[in-house]
């Protein structure tokens, strides 16, 4: 196979993979839907399952998983450090933090907005921190990442104590991650963003390249890193907002699926940005087909799921030592 | 074409590492900038490629300010080599060598073929992790010469290169070309035998410049280098004669 055809390859093979782990999304779960009643004229329960739970909740999960692969694999690389992923530097705390109040506070259909903002803040909050004396420094971003990560989950803490007890069991469930609380409309605008970003990215994924290399062998390229970055941190805090407003705090998919995705096709974006997208929807999608149907009725939090997963395969990889 | 450094001063955070130098680089020729460790080279060389912002004075290249190129046509001028090599994402050899050319590895291979010395074309393989200190040294080089700019800025370039391949590049550089090459150099045979300017900075100010004959007496030598030393030029290659250091 030539060059590009290996990275093709796996763009199509995880192609059809996604579409085959949707499907099974569809199909599987508690009551019987027949396929006639789906696009049927006449209203039914069957239809009314598929329409307002099953389908939106694929979609949110493909988004959802998608996002966070995305954001994961951008961030890594344009840190030039593989811890990086929302979740160690803040960023997701601090969307959870937004959406956690508004919810605690009954102000639910606020929590999209004031998620975005939390984590826009917070992303602009550690850049500032990360120049030190007009360099940028990753270290001490990831430094400054995982202070906030701390102060902020305690600051979620003290929202959960002071809210409403009635709404704490939900409001658990929820940190923990899952897509069991949906309406149809947050789930679009999420499927839209992370399309709207994903294809967006992979439309710069030469000049994510250059990033790639350091930001002084970037200039010496003819790119200026710092304009770059930030423009990168926003799309970040906004598809991290939405993703954590949607679904809570779904652990792991951002580290772990873009550097599977190194492994196999290299670290060039080119491949690398569409591998994660399919990628991370795909393996979300099985974790919450899963998480849905293994103890039904009962769910378990996708969120728990990932993190059991994904941890020890990682741990698994890094004592194989498989580089960055 | 012109590279012209005016009355400039660098800053690094509040310590001034170059101090009201200027310097006229002059096309066609092979320009090193010598001193000891600290005097300032790599300092000046990060401002010509406009990474490190000048506190005062100017920089033009083609009657241009710098800070007034558009970044993507200053690139395509300037092939620059630097110093100290950050810590990068794992890319392919070739996949890396093509990011000067927008990614395209097949205009890539046909630029490497007139640098055959640095023997390229057996790393596009492997990974950049992968390699030895002398053969990342190659690919960073390969980048900035694939370009084929008309300017060259090149920090201390035949470092970590075995002799061989130090010599060959060196000849590469002299062949004339429409704009100049800009070197860092420690060694100062090579600087003597290789460069049609000097350039001697001591503790961020300009010492001296010209030609190696006129520049390299013994009493800058002592004084700048700490060397008790002098430079034979009664040989075709000239060669420098240590015969003591200085405290």
């Amino acid at each position: 196979m030539g060059r590009g055809g290996l990275g093709q390859g796996l763009i199509l093979i995880n192609g059809a993979g996604f579409l085959l782990a949707f499907l099974l999304a569809l199909v599987v779960g508690s009551g019987e839907i027949a396929w006639v009643e789906i696009f049927g004229s006449e209203p039914s329960l069957g239809k009314s399952l598929f329409w307002n739970l099953r389908f939106p909740r694929a979609v949110a999960a493909a988004a959802v998983g998608g996002g966070l692969a995305l954001v994961g694999a951008v961030l890594q690389s344009s840190l030039r450090n593989p811890l990086a992923d929302p979740f160690l530097l803040g960023i997701s705390s601090a969307a959870a933090l937004g959406a956690v109040s508004s919810l605690a506070f009954g102000h639910s259909n606020l929590r999209f907005p004031v998620a975005i903002v939390c984590a826009l803040l917070c992303l602009l909050f550690l850049d500032r921190t990360a120049y030190r004396k007009g360099a940028f420094s990753t270290h001490n971003l990831l430094l400054a990442g995982v202070a906030v990560t701390y102060l902020l989950s305690a600051g979620t803490g003290v929202v959960v104590l002071l809210a409403d007890p009635t709404r704490t069991r939900g409001l658990m469930f929820w940190l923990m991650g899952g897509f069991s609380t949906l309406d149809p409309a947050s789930t679009l605008l999420c499927a839209l963003v992370v399309g709207m970003s994903g294809a967006w990215l992979c439309s710069i994924s030469g000049k994510l390249d250059v990033l790639a290399l350091g930001d002084e062998s970037a200039h010496i390229l003819g790119l200026r890193p710092h304009g770059l970055r930030r423009l990168l941190f926003v799309t970040a805090s906004v598809v991290v907002g939405l993703t954590v407003a949607t679904a809570g705090g779904i652990g792991f998919v951002g580290i772990l699926v873009p550097h599977l995705a190194r492994l196999f096709c290299g670290v060039s974006h080119r491949t690398l940005l569409p591998l994660c997208l399919l990628g991370g929807a795909t393996l979300t999608l099985l974790a919450d087909t899963f998480a849905r149907t293994v103890i039904s009725p009962r769910e378990i939090p996708v969120g728990l799921l990932t993190a059991l997963l994904g941890a020890p395969f990682f741990l698994h990889q890094l004592r194989r030592g498989q580089g960055f | 074409m012109t590279f012209l450094v005016r009355e400039v001063t660098l800053k690094r955070q509040a310590r001034e590492v170059l101090q009201n130098l200027s310097y006229h680089f002059e096309q066609g020729l092979l320009t090193a900038v010598i001193g000891p460790n600290g005097s300032g080279k790599s300092s000046l060389l990060r401002a010509l490629y406009g990474y490190l912002p000048t506190a005062s004075g100017a920089i033009l290249m083609e009657e241009k300010e710098l800070a007034n190129w558009d970044p993507r046509s200053l690139a395509g001028r300037l092939g620059v080599c630097p110093q100290e090599v950050e810590p990068s994402l794992d890319f392919r050899v070739e996949q890396a060598l093509a990011l000067p050319l927008g990614g395209q590895l097949q205009a890539m291979e046909e630029r490497v073929k007139p640098l055959e010395f640095l023997s390229l074309p057996g790393l596009f393989q492997r990974n950049l992790s992968e390699l030895s200190g002398g053969e990342r040294q190659r690919v960073r080089l390969g980048m900035a010469l694939l370009t084929e700019a008309p300017w060259l800025i090149l920090d201390e370039p035949v470092n970590h290169l075995d002799l061989a391949t130090a010599w060959s590049l060196l000849d590469f550089l002299q062949k004339p070309r429409d704009g100049g090459v800009i070197v860092a150099l420690h060694d100062l045979t090579t600087a003597a035998r290789c460069c049609g300017r000097l350039l001697v900075l001591k503790e961020g100010r300009k010492v001296a410049e010209g030609a190696p004959r006129e520049v390299l007496s013994s009493d800058l030598l002592a004084d700048v280098f700490g060397l008790q030393a002098e430079m034979d030029w009664s040989t075709e290659a000239p060669t420098l004669r240590i015969s003591g250091i200085i405290r």
